[in-house]
């Protein structure tokens, strides 16, 4: 069987918010781009992890709104390396502190695209990060 | 005759506009018929005979913080600055009517408004505020709950309050899954059960209003928000009506309505005398009601979130300012400025300041109020109130073909008119078909904008103390007689007796938020409608 070579995507808004336009919009430019996007909606952070190991992610993306992103951000990549997930590559979105910015990119989020980013901008960011390791397969 | 020089140019809900207005674009207007007097059917110039010369817009904006004793100390400073009408912003977890210490809250506690509990909660968050003189807006019928409990703890006569729960606007399709919601049947019985409850027992509170809010701040239009508004509505009323428990007139008394205000400054002006031109005409053709206090569409109007930007967030100030300006133009009575730091984090006490400040201003310094409906019978400001009239009556009448609103939402109608307008709107922002300023055109680097603004720092404690406290008060109360509470209120679910009463009483007697909503729960089962599953 030929793998696919489409790039994997789990978008997820880590707790119980529902600001949810921003994942809405990002998961459709990810699929418009020949993405394949599993769009999970409020999900507890276990439920991120288990969901990204099953459906075999390259990428998880979170939004978050409510102005917990480190908390929630913590809790999500213990949970993702639990489930020996700690090498996907971890984007994020919504109303993130310029302080916490450090904080995010140390605990391990490659991408950081608050609003107002160019939606191509996060394209071409996971089809450059990922596209390239998908090509080597 | 005037050239249309400026080209394709459309409304915000995609009216086409041209560049001049005469008397020939209002020439079917009937003064009498369409327009009349402020206080007077069809009441497209104002609710009341006065307006803002009797009764000034109320300044409610919707706040809270990361505990109840911070909220407290914020109201209270809220009151001192001026604001006269309170609204609780609930944290995560409350407004879905989860509990704090509930495991799968984690990370949610105190963030983006108050945690609420326990009605003790209730009595820190209004300890030393007059409830029986300050209106107060609360989010849904659990957390009023709350409210009229902590109330009557305090020895308040329930009579004396006022205050809003926008209890109908359950109909109004959400575009996400709210987890843990009760299902429509659930909430249509809680909502129908609180509204005539409180017609007894609260007469002053506004117990059957209905928000669109949410629904423009998340992409619906003018036309579509304010055609949703209507089927909403007409859902509750006719149900209202089927029960029988209760006169129609008493559904029509108290309701009052919400509504987002955006950046297209004519089209949300219009918006607003259209939609009391267009509530009118409701009320008398299909209700037939006959007294003017039955068809006042009195409104509260918010600054749409998602117009506040990020980047130089200091140039929102002045968005919300004409936000605010539509919102008194087009006669609204109650105004919610945001915070300039929206899109940022929750207010800090300089843009706290700074939106009672805009209101007040507006109030008190631009004489705008002075005259009632001062834009009434500008050719451009006729003709659009028409054409957005006509456009909502259509959206209302198309969702009424499907079905009415529970039908039309439980086709998919609305998950993809969400999208879709999402969709649209972020490709005209991408294309700089729609200017955002600061955002796609005149865009400055981050370290270009000549200043930083402050943001609102959590204390990163304070969740868990308020799961500490929680469990602690779950550990010390009379958890025999909340159990009886509780019991009590499943068997009022179970039979035809008011489950709203039942509710009041379990708080009252030391249940949690989540304790009383779960009793409902389990007897009406969850909200399985899977919507934006895309």
């Amino acid at each position: 069987m030929v793998k696919d070579k489409r790039i994997r995507v789990l978008m997820a808004k880590p707790g119980m918010d529902g600001h949810w336009r921003g994942l809405v919009i990002v998961t459709q430019a990810l699929r418009d781009a020949g993405m394949e996007v599993i769009h999970g909606g409020n999900m507890a952070v276990q439920e991120i992890a288990q969901a990204a190991l099953q459906e075999d992610v390259d990428v998880v993306g979170l939004s978050i709104m409510t102005g917990n992103a480190v908390g929630m951000t913590e809790a999500t990549v213990k949970e993702l390396k639990k489930a020996g997930k700690g090498d996907v590559l971890l984007i994020m979105g919504g109303v993130i502190f310029e302080d916490d910015m450090p904080t995010l990119k140390k605990l391990g989020v490659d991408g950081i695209f608050t609003s107002g980013t160019p939606l191509q901008e996060i394209v071409e960011f996971v089809q450059q990060r990922v596209g390239k390791a998908k090509a080597r397969d | 005759m005037a050239a249309e020089s400026s080209g394709e140019l459309t409304s915000h809900s995609g009216i086409p506009l041209k560049d001049l207005y005469t008397p020939e674009d209002i020439k079917d207007l009937d003064y009498a018929r369409d327009l009349g007097y402020p206080g007077q059917p069809p009441f497209t110039r104002g609710v009341y005979k006065t307006m803002y010369r009797g009764q000034p817009f109320t300044i409610r904006r919707f706040t809270g913080v990361e505990t109840p004793e911070q909220t407290n100390d914020l109201y209270k400073e809220e009151l001192r600055l001026g604001q006269n009408g309170l609204a609780i912003a609930p944290d995560v977890p409350t407004s879905i009517a989860l509990d704090s210490d509930n495991p799968r809250c984690e990370g949610d506690v105190g963030f983006c408004g108050v945690p609420i509990d326990t009605v003790e909660d209730m009595e820190i968050i209004f300890k030393d505020i007059p409830v029986e003189k300050v209106t107060c807006w609360c989010y849904t019928p659990y957390i009023t709950g709350l409210y009229f409990a902590m109330a009557d703890k305090r020895g308040v006569d329930l009579k004396a309050l006022g205050g809003t729960t926008p209890a109908m606007g359950i109909f109004c399709p959400v575009p996400v899954d709210i987890p843990f919601k009760v299902s429509l049947d659930g909430e249509i019985r809680m909502a129908m059960d609180f509204a005539e409850w409180t017609a007894l027992n609260v007469p002053n509170w506004h117990n059957t209003s209905v928000s669109v809010y949410g629904q423009k701040d998340n992409g619906m239009n003018n036309i579509q928000s304010l055609g949703l508004l209507i089927a909403a509505s007409v859902e509750a009323a006719d149900l209202w009506k089927a029960r029988g428990k209760m006169p129609l007139e008493q559904f029509f008394r108290r309701i009052s309505f919400e509504m987002a205000i955006a950046n297209d400054m004519f089209e949300e002006i219009c918006t607003l005398r259209a939609a009391r031109r267009l509530w009118t005409k409701v009320c008398q053709e299909r209700y037939g009601l006959t007294d003017r206090k039955h068809m006042q569409f009195r409104v509260r109007v918010q600054t749409s979130g998602c117009t506040n930007v990020a980047q130089e967030p200091l140039n929102n100030i002045i968005r919300i300012a004409y936000h605010m300006l539509s919102g008194c133009l087009g006669g609204a009575q109650a105004m919610h400025p945001n915070g300039y730091d929206e899109a940022l984090c929750i207010p800090t006490d300089q843009s706290m300041l700074l939106s009672i400040r805009t209101l007040q201003i507006l109030q008190e310094e631009t004489n705008v109020t002075a005259v009632i409906d001062p834009l009434g019978g500008s050719y451009y400001v006729e003709w659009l109130t028409s054409e957005i009239e006509k456009g909502a009556w259509e959206y209302y009448k198309k969702i009424e073909g499907m079905g009415g609103i529970c039908r039309a939402t439980r086709s998919g109608f609305f998950v993809n008119e969400y999208k879709k307008a999402n969709i649209d709107w972020d490709k005209k922002v991408d294309s700089g078909e729609k200017t955002v300023i600061g955002v796609n055109k005149y865009r400055m680097k981050p370290e270009e904008v000549p200043y930083k603004v402050p943001v609102y720092k959590f204390r990163p404690t304070a969740g868990q103390e308020k799961i500490a406290k929680l469990k602690k008060y779950k550990r010390e109360r009379e958890n025999a007689k909340v159990q009886a509470a509780l019991d009590r209120l499943e068997k009022a679910c179970r039979s035809d007796e008011n489950i709203f009463e039942y509710l009041v009483q379990a708080y009252r007697s030391g249940a949690t938020l989540q304790e009383g909503t779960d009793v409902c729960r389990k007897v009406y089962g969850l909200d399985t409608a899977q919507l934006m599953k895309l």
